[in-house]
């Protein structure tokens, strides 16, 4: 332990230079990120050999479902902002509440997607349908994969922030959970735009 | 020898052993993708008449090239070895993630195996074989390809984890930095592509889609790059621990041998 005068200068040090998580929990969303960016470009580059097969069949599509969704997950970030905020302050119950909102809106996102695609496969429409369909449902069941995967994280997020007494690895998860959970939201604010607004 | 029972000949195999990843992977790609020339593969929604035309087309090279597979895919196990002992001197002896990463070590290697003898029979006898049963072949040889991920990625999470964890020996520096395990899980997670490929025929997800195959086998590949530098270094750093440093050169000027017996046990 360092001499109580030392503290507060190295505490400012460490708040200017610190990553949040560590930098290895970096190297998995980027490169998570950059898995999504080929995936985009594959989008993109088969719209632009099908535009008017991908014009219709995005009028399929129900724009309340994407938007709604969008909302949830914008909700559940801010959310889980002002947790990781709570929880540096040892104001551990609201933390605690704000994780447990946080997770209500991943949970809602998860049966509004079930009510989506089940809606598009009564209609007959599956990922065979055409390339477009194949897209939809690639894009958003691999994004609903990383949901679950984050959604897992947010219960690890939420024990932490009950315990009582913290645990010096306790600032670490909490910061690499809630970075995981803002890549999940950044993804489907850039999925949104892509499936259900085409431009030509 | 010393406390922990190696000698210097066991660091020797044990180098060679790690050896064995980058020799394996070398050798499974030169064998798959030039020899038997499945990269691009047959595609997923080709008819079955394609699909066979693409094994008659070019039998005998198909044939070497399996078999080439079949020859070098038990180097991973060997490999995996090599790091269930890191690993181990890591944990502690009693530890379970070096035994779950050498079980799916262990099973990836016959993964390879499994799916090179499907192709191989899909070769066989191609000429006058129905198109049905080449391509019924084909597609069993991807399903063992793909569908089996979950054992290399739990070898990949396995040895992750570990690497987060406390050091069972108090080493102030890990046997293995900590990106490497948020390395090792990413490239785990993008296994997870292969659960869409039966669903999707065409695109970046089927067994010949840019995420499914390119992306995954190519995180498999680096990874396997990434973790056998790591692997050696660590070994080095285990023998150096355990026999002491190596002597550049002895006092009377000639190329030094390392003491049979220890420096210091540990």
């Amino acid at each position: 332990m360092l001499r109580p005068a030392l503290e507060p200068a190295v505490a400012a040090r460490d708040r200017e230079r610190r990553t949040p998580g560590e930098a290895g929990v970096w190297v998995f969303i980027l490169g998570d990120m950059t898995v999504f960016a080929v995936f985009f470009g594959a989008f993109l580059v088969a719209r632009s050999k099908q535009p008017a097969v991908f014009a219709a069949s995005r009028e399929d599509l129900v724009v309340a479902f994407g938007a709604v969704n969008t909302l949830l997950l914008l909700t559940s970030s801010l959310l889980v902002a002002r947790a990781v905020r709570a929880h540096r302050a040892a104001r551990s119950r609201e933390a605690v509440s704000l994780v447990g909102a946080a997770g209500v809106c991943a949970l809602l996102f998860v049966a509004l997607k079930g009510v989506e695609w089940g809606e598009r496969l009564s209609h007959h429409t599956t990922p065979g349908t055409n390339d477009f369909f194949m897209y939809y449902f690639a894009l958003t069941g691999v994004h609903l994969l990383h949901l679950l995967l984050g959604s897992a994280g947010l219960a690890v997020l939420w024990r932490t922030v009950r315990r009582p007494a913290p645990r010096p690895a306790d600032r670490l998860i909490v910061e690499c959970v809630a970075s995981y959970w803002h890549m999940v939201d950044l993804l489907w604010v850039v999925i949104f735009p892509l499936l259900y607004f085409a431009s030509t | 020898m010393t406390s922990t029972g190696t000698g210097a000949h066991d660091f020797r195999i044990w180098r060679i052993c790690a050896w064995a990843g980058p020799v394996y992977a070398v050798g499974e790609l030169v064998s798959w993708a030039g020899i038997a020339r499945f990269l691009p593969p047959p595609r997923e929604n080709w008819s079955a008449d394609r699909v066979a035309g693409f094994y008659r087309g070019h039998e005998v090279a198909i044939r070497i090239g399996m078999e080439g597979v079949l020859i070098f895919a038990l180097l991973y196990a060997l490999w995996s070895v090599a790091i269930a002992r890191v690993m181990r001197r890591a944990e502690g002896p009693e530890g379970l993630l070096s035994s779950i990463q050498l079980i799916g070590g262990i099973i990836t290697a016959l993964i390879t195996m499994g799916c090179a003898v499907f192709w191989l029979t899909a070769s066989f006898r191609a000429q006058t074989r129905a198109p049905d049963e080449i391509q019924s072949l084909n597609d069993t040889g991807w399903m063992v390809f793909d569908m089996t991920v979950m054992a290399t990625l739990i070898q990949m999470v396995a040895f992750g984890v570990l690497w987060l964890l406390r050091d069972a020996r108090g080493r102030a520096t890990p046997l293995m930095p900590r990106w490497v395990s948020y390395a090792s899980f990413w490239m785990a997670a993008t296994f997870f592509s292969v659960f869409f490929m039966p669903s999707f025929a065409t695109g970046p997800l089927s067994w010949q889609g840019i995420v499914t195959l390119y992306v995954a086998l190519g995180a498999f590949f680096a990874w396997i790059g990434i973790v056998s530098v790591l692997l050696l270094r660590a070994i080095r750093r285990i023998e150096a621990e355990e026999l002491g440093p190596a002597p550049a050169v002895s006092a009377d000027g000639a190329p030094a041998t390392r003491p049979s017996e220890p420096v210091a046990a540990l």
